[in-house]
């Protein structure tokens, strides 16, 4: 009986996503457990005799849905909220900062690095970094809202450093920080920026 | 033989996939704008729901070989199966291919290992500590208890209609540990597709209220380990938060399809109500 296996199909989308770069964007585990796990089920798919050409079929079929997955993916809406947890850089440190005490830290002069998004029609532009603990579906982008002093130039993606002054604000019913006159470039390391 | 036969749905697979494989590396820009809007909807449909899928695999993995290996080496292996479930410090990923283990306890053990399992596993307890303090990690296990101890006591109170699975243990022993994968990992797909719609359609913004939170928590159905950073970034006030994550492990789509499958539909929502009960608890004690 001619017989369609899904696990053989999975390893196929894992071992391509691991190939090809994009389980980095897709799950929190390293690309060898990505790898590993399809050659495990591959393994397992394959043990029974019956309908192996089937099997290596379906594998296939992953092989090139796992070719077709993005290796970045866009950033739509980001948190100005603290994540929680100890987080290396500079712009969770601010955010905790921001969590614990924001009278501190509001109205005055911050500096953090991040990825860049322009604004759109219904967005400011902002600085983020992902925040992945388990797979794309549950990562969000954490960062600020940010208002330049004049218009940049600077493609989305980018490693940026953004200093200025930062401000809260309720947008829709929620708390969000924004950091104003802001001064954008890039970065020339991915580490920590200084505030001017 | 009592072997189960694999439903044969080659050429639809393979259409799904190429459809799929369209969809994932599709340019929304190339389209007129409706059809974007659906490209670009389907397309994140698609890889939300891979992602959930590939994260999942690992675990799933995982709890089919270790539920396999038990199985071989325990004659009381129903037992020692709910006691693994209770302490292992896998994700509830895991769940969907150790349940089969729990064939050889009392049902309303197994309901109250699985429904522990998840809420209250080693890892998801060392994640709510680190991100949600330790009021909410309380918090979290007093939910964790009621749910489990209701799913229990309900279990105990309906009559013993188990469906096949469960019925025939000697049925269990005669799937091959690649139909187990098979059947554990067919088990994630429809409620990895449903999470990501949820995560597409529904409203973003800052849930304040615990019932809102709590159905929020039930569409998204996060893992056990990664809820509460979740719940931090998404729920304002601690209630709403305790009700997110134990929604996330009690009300979830994943949960609830490997009740339902193992335990049929009466079972699954005997414990839905008492995961409605473990959220309250919860969110009246953060």
């Amino acid at each position: 009986m001619r017989t369609f296996s899904f696990a053989a199909l999975l390893a196929g989308v894992a071992l391509a996503a691991a190939a090809t770069g994009a389980s980095r964007v897709l799950v929190a585990a390293p690309a060898l457990v990505v790898a590993a796990f399809g050659c495990a089920t591959l393994v397992i798919a394959l043990m029974p005799k019956r309908a192996r050409a089937c099997t290596l079929a379906s594998a296939c079929a992953g092989l090139a849905f796992g070719s077709a997955l993005p290796r970045s993916l866009p950033i739509e809406r980001v948190v100005t909220q603290a994540p929680g947890g100890r987080r290396a850089g500079d712009l969770f440190a601010l955010l905790e900062r921001l969590d614990q005490q924001p009278q501190a830290v509001v109205g005055r002069s911050v500096a953090v690095s991040g990825v860049w998004t322009p604004a759109r029609a219904d967005q400011d532009a902002s600085v983020s970094r992902l925040v992945m603990a388990c797979c794309a579906a549950d990562a969000l982008d954490v960062g600020f809202d940010v208002a330049p002093r004049g218009p940049i130039h600077i493609e989305a993606g980018t490693e940026i450093c953004v200093s200025g002054i930062l401000s809260a604000r309720v947008q829709s019913g929620e708390l969000r920080y924004r950091i104003e006159q802001a001064t954008v470039e890039r970065a020339r390391s991915a580490s920590r920026c200084t505030s001017r | 033989m009592n072997r189960r036969q694999q439903p044969s749905f080659g050429f639809g697979a393979v259409a799904l996939v190429l459809a799929a494989s369209g969809l994932a590396s599709s340019d929304p820009s190339i389209a007129t704008p409706g059809l974007a809007a659906a490209a670009e909807i389907g397309s994140r449909i698609t890889i939300d729901a891979t992602s959930i899928v590939l994260a999942a695999g690992p675990y799933v993995v995982a709890g089919t070989l270790a539920a396999a290996l038990l199985a071989r080496l325990a004659r009381r292996a129903g037992v020692i199966a709910a006691f693994v479930t209770v302490v292992a410090p896998g994700c509830d990923c895991s769940m969907n291919g150790f349940a089969a283990a729990l064939r050889g306890c009392r049902i309303p053990v197994a309901g109250a290992a699985l429904t522990w399992g998840s809420v209250c596993n080693p890892f998801a307890l060392a994640a709510t500590a680190a991100v949600l303090g330790h009021h909410l990690l309380t918090a979290r296990i007093a939910g964790g208890l009621v749910a489990a101890a209701g799913v229990a006591l309900a279990w105990s109170l309906c009559p013993s209609d188990a469906p096949a699975s469960h019925a025939h243990p000697c049925a269990a022993q005669a799937i091959s540990l690649r139909d187990h994968l098979e059947s554990a990992l067919r088990l994630l797909l429809p409620a990895a597709c449903g999470a990501s719609l949820a995560l597409v359609v529904a409203p973003r913004g800052e849930l304040h209220s615990p019932i809102v939170a709590a159905i929020a928590g039930a569409l998204l159905s996060p893992c056990s380990s990664a809820d509460p950073i979740l719940a931090k970034l998404v729920a304002r006030s601690p209630h709403a938060q305790a009700a997110f994550i134990i929604a996330a492990q009690c009300l979830d789509l994943r949960q609830l399809s490997l009740l339902r499958r193992h335990f049929g539909a009466a079972r699954m929502l005997l414990a839905c109500v008492a995961g409605a009960a473990g959220c309250a608890a919860a969110a009246a004690l953060a």
